[in-house]
């Protein structure tokens, strides 16, 4: 290494808590963020008697009746897929499914136009089991329909997101990565190295004790680095990006060891996520709780008014391959959300264009440091 | 036994006052000996004779260790047929190279009449000039013309003048005088009957030793001039050389020996416990090393012992996750980590290379750390004091079930094990020390507890009490063994062997020097290297010819 | 010496009281498992060199095993190749790294298992078999021969900076006439031409070894042993090229199969099965008669294969398929994974079956075993499976279960690159790049 570009480095100046709280806050902790997914609580019986919506190959052939195709052409076209040369995913049914918009009377690409296609009228979480939902009320009123936070208890939680997809075979799951939906854990573990880290920052006098505190979340510049089994690194450090897109900063409080925020349902939130997945997530009215947990790491969870456009555009820019391999019927999936988007009505339709949703994310110890330009070595 | 040893470390430095300057110290030679280059100064000749870009397309087998040393091997390591086969390869691999059509007229100063054909004025012209260096002497018209024969018949056999000349030179490249550095010798006018390495032997010995590479066309034309046979004419030569930035090679060559860091490429460690430790983990702990080490004694030209306590180093990004400290390189994404300085909180345990994860982490098996593998290794390579093997029947299950809730902590576990009197004399020789550096698990993380049991840090060194990893670093620094011990290393570093029995008053006068000196290495290796005894040999007694392979020499004791 | 007992130091012998390396002479290494020689006298028979790209990988938690080392158990997935467990390398923990460059499903991890890393602008890195086909393959008719056993033309093989892979040949019909038809030419009746470089080495080292001996004019004792070291080692590199040299032993093993008449193909296992099975009687014909010495064979791309009127194909089921509660996996997907690897262990049966004096074909052979993912499921490139069969000429030791979390996939690639003697001490690009050879299998 020429002893010239030693001298150019980046000192690594701590990021000294939030940028509004200027008062001496003593402690300040970083994490950074080692998943990001939809906090789903699946049961069975949650989708009613009839159980979860069909696997897609089942839903295709749904989907070719309601094009108007009768039974027995269905399954005339099934056999003659089955027996075909280049088999049933080439065949009549898969491309009847791919071109099922119809736009003055013609085929047209049903995941550019999913509002051509015919509703499936999927199922979503109405069932009796369905009761119990990760969230928080985000509307201030307890609505017969909402539902109960299976740890907090708290009645009222708007999460219409969790509602709509909960009944996709691929979105159902629980909350660990392991335990989590395919869709997300595919996404993590196919475009986990791709993407920079998001940091989450913890500041307050004495973090073991009740009182108040800030929380940030920002984007690194670097991504997430790893250990050599894969897992996510602890204790490496990260630069903030400096760009306010994905910078978020909110008062909270600690009670109990449980970190809220002060003011809830008062801000936005906005970060640049995965531009191979989800571009970015877009919410308002947002709340939150997180927990740092013995072991240095924390688990949390983040709610608010998502843009369920940005949600369908993620999963169906995949087309196909994405139907078939994770997300099953994307149209199908467009006019779940369109059905149960619940906050911030379109002028000119009526239409709500945001949806009640839960995240739930985890992460582990790490440095944020300043994006200063780089200074001279701190040896002299 | 430990105890005598130390004693005897301590006498050496101490009872020696410096009466003499080292250079003028009266001892009786050994016999010459021939050394076989090591890999990376193979390496280093063929990068600066045939430029820096040159591939190897090969591996350099380890060198066999004396001492601790692999240079100090090298007086006694052959060529067996698996290392041949090996230097066969990579000698065509670099001659192709050589004669390669896209640098042919960059390496070769003529050109041949007809490029299918010999050409043996063409052929001469080249080998002499690349000999010159690889051999590191002139060659003798014989061999000259032996290599421009083999040139010429090489050219008919394939009918090409470029593939025979790299033929020839393959065949320099795995040539004895190319492998071996030589002990040609004449006699020595300030001793009667005594003799002396020859100038270009001379000259080999020096720039091996301060630059870890092949003499340069400088000193090469002053053992020509012969101003390498007057002292003054040496000094010459070496104080260009202690100035060359090349001197920063030199001792990162000899401390990446001095401190067994070849041992890197074997080091593993369990994933599930040590999920942080990477292969680039291992390549960055070596190298932090090896820069706070070259930064402190030649940069700075710093006192020798403030390795074991300086909080000065340098780390990168992988390692910053290791020593949970904030730390960035500022590349741009994606690229490979960069060094950054980086200098540790006063209140930080980490002080001195002891506490770097090189040591703690390269002393420790796979899956824990070991306070007596740590002690070994802190009296064997920093003190030079011999620690014996366990005895063959001794249990060891105590030490090895890190999970024995009654014996949480290595302490517990080795206070057990220590029941047995015949392991309590050895680990008494390591123990205390290793058990200082316990906040340091297998692979280098800190640590406070052990199975949840707070680590107790104490410990003692030669009669030294410390309370942790920064006070047996103060211990280690203050102990005269620490510094006698780095110029005995460093002398038979530079010998290629261990010191002789009549060379011992030598080795004895750099010692009082060194320490009189201020603890300058850069200083140390300026006097071994302008020293007469350096270069003095006893004339090898002939031998009958031995037939067969005979039995390399035993290590010396 | 300051470390205790390790892997490593196991493989070393004590050399005047301290650790060396001990390598065997050549010639020893080109012993069989069994020790006995290949070839009674002349020239041992070649190194041949074989990739085999099965996409999909297996089920975490299915295959790899609880024990590193020689003693390992196969779990489930890895029984049906049980009966090679003794000709085997298993690889586990390695990964693909794609370096924030944009992945493409399935292929990037192809891609770089079998190239070492993705191509980056104009540098398109050729694919391992032919950077061991530029060394071992001077001078026999095809330089590699590649097969998909799925009715494809896809393969994994690639010159360097070409634009395209080596089309694959679907049909054992075809593959049999191009090696087996008119052109070809009992290799046992041909003239034998020695290599004009090997002569001109020899003729070198004759001329220099008067100047080689005036080194060791005035050495003492222990010099002069070293010496004698030195020269009994250069007099095996000798040997070794006069054995080049010579004309090589007859081909025993070579012989011209029966006419192969033209068979269905396809991507379900009821075609793949049989055609697999020719192709694997045409690539041991083909190899004993050296007609080439790499071949390349591709079971199909990862969303080829299914069973006859099987709605779905195993790539689709690997996202599709719930994970069974009470079995813990995919059942449809296994039975995939099992299929796949009983059809390998057929291929491999018939390579073992082909006798080249006491041994047989795998003696010499190093077969490459790459998949795309670690997890098909979620498409992670963690924890990649990866395999290797066969000895290739005493050079490769088998039967281990090798563990290297996080190391790049190309550890494998380096370590068999240089079993074939290629002098080479790093593969990969970027982030897979790597110096570290598995050194517990090389002999």
């Amino acid at each position: 290494m020429p002893r010239a570009a030693v001298l150019t480095f980046a000192a690594a100046a701590l990021l000294s808590g939030p940028l509004f709280s200027k008062q001496a806050l003593a402690e300040s902790r970083s994490f950074v963020v080692t998943w990001f997914g939809q906090a789903m609580n699946s049961k069975d019986g949650d989708c009613g008697p009839q159980g979860p919506n069909p696997r897609w190959p089942e839903q295709r052939l749904k989907n070719a009746r309601d094009l108007g195709y009768s039974a027995e052409e269905v399954e005339r076209m099934l056999k003659e897929d089955l027996a075909g040369e280049e088999g049933y995913e080439a065949g009549k049914i898969v491309q009847a499914n791919v071109f099922r918009g119809r736009l003055n009377g013609e085929p047209v690409n049903g995941y550019l136009y999913p509002n051509t296609v015919i509703d499936p009228k999927l199922r979503a979480l109405t069932g009796e089991k369905a009761k119990f939902q990760y969230g928080f009320n985000l509307d201030g009123k307890i609505g017969d329909k909402d539902f109960e936070d299976p740890e907090t208890h708290e009645k009222g939680v708007d999460s219409e997101f969790t509602r709509a997809m909960g009944c996709m075979p691929t979105f159902r799951g629980g909350l660990t990565p392991t335990a989590a939906p395919l869709e997300y854990a595919w996404a993590w573990a196919w475009k986990k190295e791709g993407r920079s880290a998001w940091i989450i920052t913890v500041t307050a006098e004495d973090l073991t004790k009740d009182g108040d505190a800030t929380i940030t979340f920002d984007r690194a510049v670097e991504r997430l680095r790893f250990n050599a089994d894969g897992t996510p690194r602890s204790d490496s450090s990260y630069r903030i990006d400096p760009s306010p897109k994905s910078h978020n900063e909110y008062k909270a409080r600690i009670k109990d060891g449980l970190i809220t925020l002060a003011e809830p349902g008062a801000a936005d939130f906005s970060m640049v996520y995965n531009p191979e997945f989800i571009p970015v997530i877009r919410m308002t009215k947002v709340q939150m709780r997180m927990k740092v947990l013995p072991d240095r790491t924390i688990e949390g969870f983040l709610g608010g008014y998502q843009r369920w456009d940005d949600l369908y555009i993620a999963y169906a820019s995949g087309g196909k391959a994405n139907e078939d391999g994770n997300a099953g019927d994307l149209a199908g999936i467009y006019w779940l959300l369109r059905k149960y988007a619940d906050h911030d009505p379109s002028p000119a339709t009526g239409q709500m264009m945001a949806i009640s949703a839960t995240w739930n994310f985890y992460g582990i110890p790490a440095f944020a440091v300043s994006a200063e330009p780089p200074r001279a070595s701190v040896h002299h | 036994m430990h105890r005598g040893l130390a004693l005897i470390a301590f006498a050496t430095s101490v009872l020696a006052a410096p009466a003499f300057a080292a250079s003028a110290q009266k001892i009786t030679p050994e016999e010459a000996a021939v050394r076989r280059l090591t890999g990376e100064q193979y390496r280093n000749v063929i990068r600066d004779v045939f430029g820096p870009t040159i591939e190897f397309g090969g591996h350099f087998e380890p060198g066999l260790k004396v001492g601790g040393l692999a240079a100090a091997g090298a007086s006694s390591i052959g060529v067996t047929p698996a290392v041949m086969e090996q230097y066969d390869a990579i000698a065509r691999v670099i001659a192709e190279q050589v004669v390669n059509e896209a640098y042919r007229d960059q390496m070769i100063p003529c050109k041949p009449g007809d490029v299918k054909a010999a050409d043996d004025a063409c052929a001469r012209q080249f080998l002499s000039g690349v000999g010159r260096l690889l051999y590191r002497r002139p060659l003798k018209p014989a061999s000259l013309n032996a290599h421009v024969a083999a040139a010429h018949v090489g050219a008919e056999a394939t009918r090409d003048f470029y593939k025979g000349l790299g033929l020839s030179l393959a065949a320099m490249l795995s040539s004895p005088q190319f492998l071996f550095r030589d002990a040609e010798l004449e006699t020595d006018p300030d001793a009667k009957g005594g003799w002396r390495l020859d100038p270009y032997a001379k000259g080999s010995q020096l720039s091996f030793f301060l630059w870890d590479a092949g003499p340069d066309l400088q000193l090469l034309a002053a053992a020509e001039k012969g101003d390498l046979s007057s002292q003054k004419g040496l000094e010459r030569q070496v104080d260009r050389m202690m100035a060359s930035p090349r001197l920063e090679a030199g001792v990162r060559a000899f401390f990446t020996d001095n401190l067994g860091f070849d041992e890197f490429a074997d080091l593993t460690k369990d994933a599930v416990l040590f999920p942080k430790f990477s292969a680039q983990a291992a390549r960055d702990a070596r190298e932090q090393t090896l820069k706070t080490i070259v930064q402190l004694l030649v940069k700075e030209k710093g006192d020798y012992r403030d390795i074991f306590t300086t909080r000065k180093t340098f780390l990168t990004p992988e390692l910053g996750a290791i020593y949970r400290v904030p730390l960035v390189d500022g590349r741009p994404t994606g690229t490979p980590d960069g060094w950054a300085p980086y200098e540790f909180a006063g209140n930080d345990k980490r002080a001195g290379i002891l506490t770097h994860m090189s040591f703690t982490a390269l002393h420790s098996p796979a899956g824990r750390g070991s306070p007596t593998i740590r002690g070994k290794a802190l009296r064997e390579v920093i003190l030079c004091q011999k620690v014996p093997p366990p005895p063959g029947n001794v249990p060891f299950n105590i030490i090895q079930d890190t999970g024995n809730p009654l014996f949480k902590t290595a302490r517990d576990r080795l206070t057990a094990h220590r029941a047995n009197p015949v392991c309590a004399g050895c680990h008494k020789i390591t123990d205390p020390m290793g058990l200082a550096l316990e906040n340091f698990d297998g692979a280098g993380e800190y640590r406070t507890t052990e199975n949840g049991k707070q680590i107790d840090t104490s410990g003692e060194l030669d009669g030294i009490a410390f309370k942790d990893a920064e006070g047996l670093g103060r211990a280690v620094h203050d102990n005269p063994a620490t510094a006698s011990c780095l110029v005995s290393r460093l002398a038979s570093y530079a010998l290629g062997r261990l010191p002789g029995a009549g060379e011992q008053a030598w080795v004895t006068a750099l010692q009082a020097s060194f320490a009189e000196n201020g603890y300058r290495v850069p200083d140390l290796m300026r006097e071994i290297a302008v020293s007469d005894a350096y270069y003095r040999r006893a004339l090898p007694r002939p031998s009958p010819a031995v037939a067969g392979n005979a039995p390399l020499q035993q290590e010396a004791k | 010496m300051s470390r205790p007992f390790d892997r490593r130091t196991l493989l070393r012998g004590s050399f005047a009281g301290a650790a060396v390396t001990v390598a065997l002479p050549v010639l020893d290494g080109f012993l069989t498992a069994n020790g006995t020689a290949l070839a009674a006298t002349g020239k041992p028979l070649p190194q041949v060199f074989g990739t085999w790209f099965q996409a999909l990988s297996f089920t975490p938690g299915r295959w790899l095993p609880d024990q590193v080392g020689s003693n390992y158990e196969s779990k489930a997935e890895l029984k049906p190749l049980d009966r090679f467990k003794s000709r085997m390398n298993l690889f586990s923990g390695m990964k693909y790294f794609h370096d924030s460059r944009p992945m493409e499903d399935h292929r990037s991890g192809w891609v770089i298992g079998s190239s070492g890393g993705l191509p980056a602008g104009s540098v398109a890195p050729p694919s391992i078999d032919d950077v061991i086909a530029g060394h071992i393959a001077k001078g026999t008719r095809f330089r590699s021969v590649e097969v998909s056993l799925s009715g494809t033309r896809q393969s994994i093989s690639r010159r360097a900076n070409s634009p395209t892979y080596n089309p694959s040949e679907p049909s054992p019909a075809a593959l049999y006439s191009r090696i087996f038809g008119p052109e070809f030419k009992d290799p046992n009746a041909s003239a034998f031409t020695p290599d004009a470089m090997a002569m001109a080495r020899k003729s070198v080292l004759s001329v220099v070894a008067e100047d080689r001996k005036a080194f060791t004019a005035r050495l003492g004792a222990a010099d002069r042993a070293r010496m004698d070291e030195y020269f009994t080692s250069v007099r095996q590199i000798e040997n070794q090229l006069e054995i080049e040299l010579q004309k090589p032993a007859p081909l025993e093993a070579c012989s011209k199969p029966g006419r192969f008449d033209e068979t269905q193909l396809g991507n379900t296992t009821e075609l793949v099965e049989p055609n697999t099975k020719l192709f694997g009687q045409l690539l041991a014909h083909a190899l004993s008669c050296d007609q080439t010495r790499v071949v390349n064979v591709h079971l199909g791309i990862h969303s080829a294969i299914r069973k006859t009127g099987g709605a779905l194909a195993w790539h689709s089921l690997t996202h599709e398929e719930p994970t069974d509660e009470k079995l813990g996996y995919q059942p449809q997907v296994v039975w995939f994974i099992n299929w796949a690897n009983a059809n390998f262990a057929s291929f491999l049966q018939i390579l073992e079956n082909t006798k080249e004096g006491p041994g047989n074909l795998l003696d010499r052979m190093a077969l490459l075993w790459i998949t795309d993912h670690g997890d098909a499921r979620i498409h992670s490139v963690d924890n990649v499976p990866i395999i290797t069969v066969g000895n290739a000429g005493g050079r490769l030791k088998s039967g281990y279960h090798l563990s290297a979390p996080g190391d790049p996939s190309t550890r494998v690639g380096l370590t068999l690159q240089q079993a074939f003697g290629i002098p080479v001490n790093s593969w990969g690009l970027l982030s897979n790049t790597t110096t570290k050879t598995f050194t517990e299998i090389m002999a």
